[in-house]
């Protein structure tokens, strides 16, 4: 009964093809009427879990909606678009390109936006390459995958901690690490997937070298407090070393195809560096907000949380008095996000790189993009919440403890956080739904709860690349709208690969732990 | 659904979604204020409110 709201959301998501917000809102009822029935829960416990949610929730989308702000103002100064003009012309190895655009451009892009947008964008421009159409979209949807958790500004971290009650700086290190360690193979398989065995040979060694570039810099960012940069950071440092290796002669190599990008004449006269200069702004306010620390005093001021009584089912679970989730209105990555989107808007207007009556196209977009996925975020928070307050969650965790080996379990966790976010269609919400349970399965297992949460996270994070609702998103983009299926039985093999290298490394850790 | 129709119901989910955000705080603050039908009555627009999600293709 306990495993029933989220195998409604499962079946109602992979079988009946919902939303996640319709899905969620099925699952909301289900765990409602579950917790009123089976396990004793009443009015007022009900009331102060789906509250405890909505802060919660408002914590994510406080991060969501200026990070969908932030990206469509630089898509309309044209950014987006300069840079997919910029990269094919730095080489014309067709390996080279598809690492460039599928694994760097899109991690970029995952570390910056998010939210399905890697996918849209790069698996078109791979296709203007002279990609094969499915081919673009497993390479833009593996490419990124690395860099979920710690991308869209680390709204899925930020998940993470809200929900586990958890500080970052306790999730960082291992999570960062298993997902450096999944950076290799998220490379490895666009030069694979781009350019076969052959292809792969010739970026063994780039990609190894980038990938442990990536995994340094994405640790020591999100180890040191920056972890809403740790995905952009990361590819921005990947970026840089590609560059590098492009020039040297070993980098220049195998000449296939010449790129083949036509440029829209909205750009013409525009500079690549001028429109990334909401990406340049964000990196240094996030620095100066984060690093300096008068600043981070004085804007730490303003904060709101809300204080919930002790909570008891009629079976005696009890969820103990409390503040809810503390929100720092000014500090909140999501404030950073706003400083930028006004400043950068500000610049772009006075060189006239968005012109007039931009604003209402903007807000249009940003509010079609953030509706679904809110309403998704609230209804599948609110089930996790109503599981935890009336004693689900432990039960399921209860389950797993004892039908799992202790030794075992953490090569199995990643997968469980794979499976959320394949059903739900994103990282965030695999989180949402079953962070609590791995932290209480951790928990009566003794092991390592930082492991097993990471280990949830980086499955979460891969697995998000194979749900169904972002290659449906990829596909409609290349014109293979309707072969979703066929595109996603290609890419459950590859999909199973990466995250396995996740689960035998959290395996080994706990190994040596 | 076509785009046009997903479009039309755009309003809807605006109203949908701050209603998912502010009811709890409405209940939250009755509740505090110790008056049982108001929250009682809030908790009912609030699941009607999920209804509508649910309905809503």
């Amino acid at each position: 009964m306990a495993f029933l709201p989220v195998l409604v959301v499962v079946l109602l998501m992979l079988i009946f093809r919902w939303g996640g917000s319709r899905a969620g809102a099925m699952g909301w009822f289900t765990a409602l009427l579950i917790a009123v029935l089976f396990f004793g829960a009443r009015f007022e416990l009900l009331a102060v879990a789906q509250i405890k949610a909505v802060l919660l929730s408002l914590d994510v989308l406080y991060i969501i909606w200026p990070a969908l702000l932030l990206f469509n103002i630089a898509r309309e100064a044209g950014a987006i678009r300069m840079i997919g003009y910029a990269l094919p012309g730095l080489t014309d190895d067709k390996v080279m390109q598809s690492l460039l655009i599928g694994w760097l451009m899109a991690s970029f892009l995952q570390g910056m936006g998010g939210f399905g947008v890697p996918v849209a964008v790069v698996a078109p421009l791979l296709v203007g390459l002279g990609f094969a159409p499915i081919q673009s979209v497993a390479i833009a949807s593996f490419g990124h995958g690395w860099a979920v958790t710690f991308g869209s500004l680390a709204t899925s971290f930020q998940s993470l901690m809200a929900v586990t009650g958890l500080p970052g700086e306790m999730l960082a290190p291992l999570t960062a690490l298993l997902l450096g360690i999944a950076c290799l193979p998220s490379g490895l398989l666009v030069a694979l997937i781009g350019s076969g065995w052959k292809g792969l040979k010739h970026a063994l060694v780039p990609v190894a070298l980038i990938s442990a570039v990536m995994g340094v810099v994405q640790y020591l960012l999100a180890t040191n407090g920056l972890w809403t940069l740790g995905a952009t950071g990361a590819s921005i440092a990947g970026l840089l070393v590609m560059l590098g290796w492009l020039h040297l002669p070993i980098g220049q190599q195998e000449v296939e195809s010449k790129p083949n990008v036509v440029k829209n004449p909205e750009d013409a006269g525009k500079n690549l560096w001028l429109s990334l200069f909401a990406y340049g702004l964000l990196v240094v306010l996030a620095f100066t907000v984060n690093l300096i620390q008068p600043v981070q005093a004085f804007l730490s001021q303003v904060s709101f949380t809300l204080a919930f009584p002790e909570t008891i089912t009629e079976f005696g679970w009890t969820t103990t008095a409390g503040d809810g989730r503390v929100i720092n209105f000014f500090i909140h990555p999501g404030a950073i996000l706003l400083y930028t989107c006004v400043i950068a808007f500000v610049f772009y207007r006075a060189f006239g790189y968005i012109k007039k009556g931009a604003i209402s196209r903007i807000l249009k977009r940003v509010v079609k993009s953030g509706l679904n996925s809110s309403l998704g975020i609230l209804a599948m928070v609110g089930v996790a919440s109503i599981m935890l307050h009336s004693g689900m969650t432990y039960l399921l965790a209860e389950g797993l403890s004892v039908s799992v080996s202790r030794h075992f379990y953490p090569a199995v966790a990643p997968f469980i956080g794979a499976l959320g976010a394949f059903i739900t269609g994103s990282n965030n919400n695999s989180n949402v739904l079953f962070a609590v349970l791995q932290q209480n399965a951790a928990a009566l297992m003794n092991l390592s709860i930082p492991l097993i949460l990471a280990a949830q996270t980086a499955g979460g994070a891969l697995g998000s690349v194979l749900a169904p609702a972002k290659v449906i998103v990829g596909c409609s983009t290349v014109g293979l709208s309707g072969e979703e299926g066929s595109v996603m039985r290609k890419m459950l093999f590859y999909g199973a690969f990466t995250i396995g290298m996740v689960a035998l490394t959290a395996f080994v850790i706990n190994l040596i732990s | 659904m076509s785009v046009k129709n997903q479009n039309k119901l755009i309003p809807l989910r605006v109203i949908l979604l701050a209603m998912q955000i502010l009811l709890p705080f409405a209940l939250y603050f009755t509740l505090e204020r110790q008056s049982p039908v108001r929250a009682w009555a809030i908790a009912i627009v609030f699941l009607v409110n999920m209804l509508a999600m649910v309905g809503l293709a």
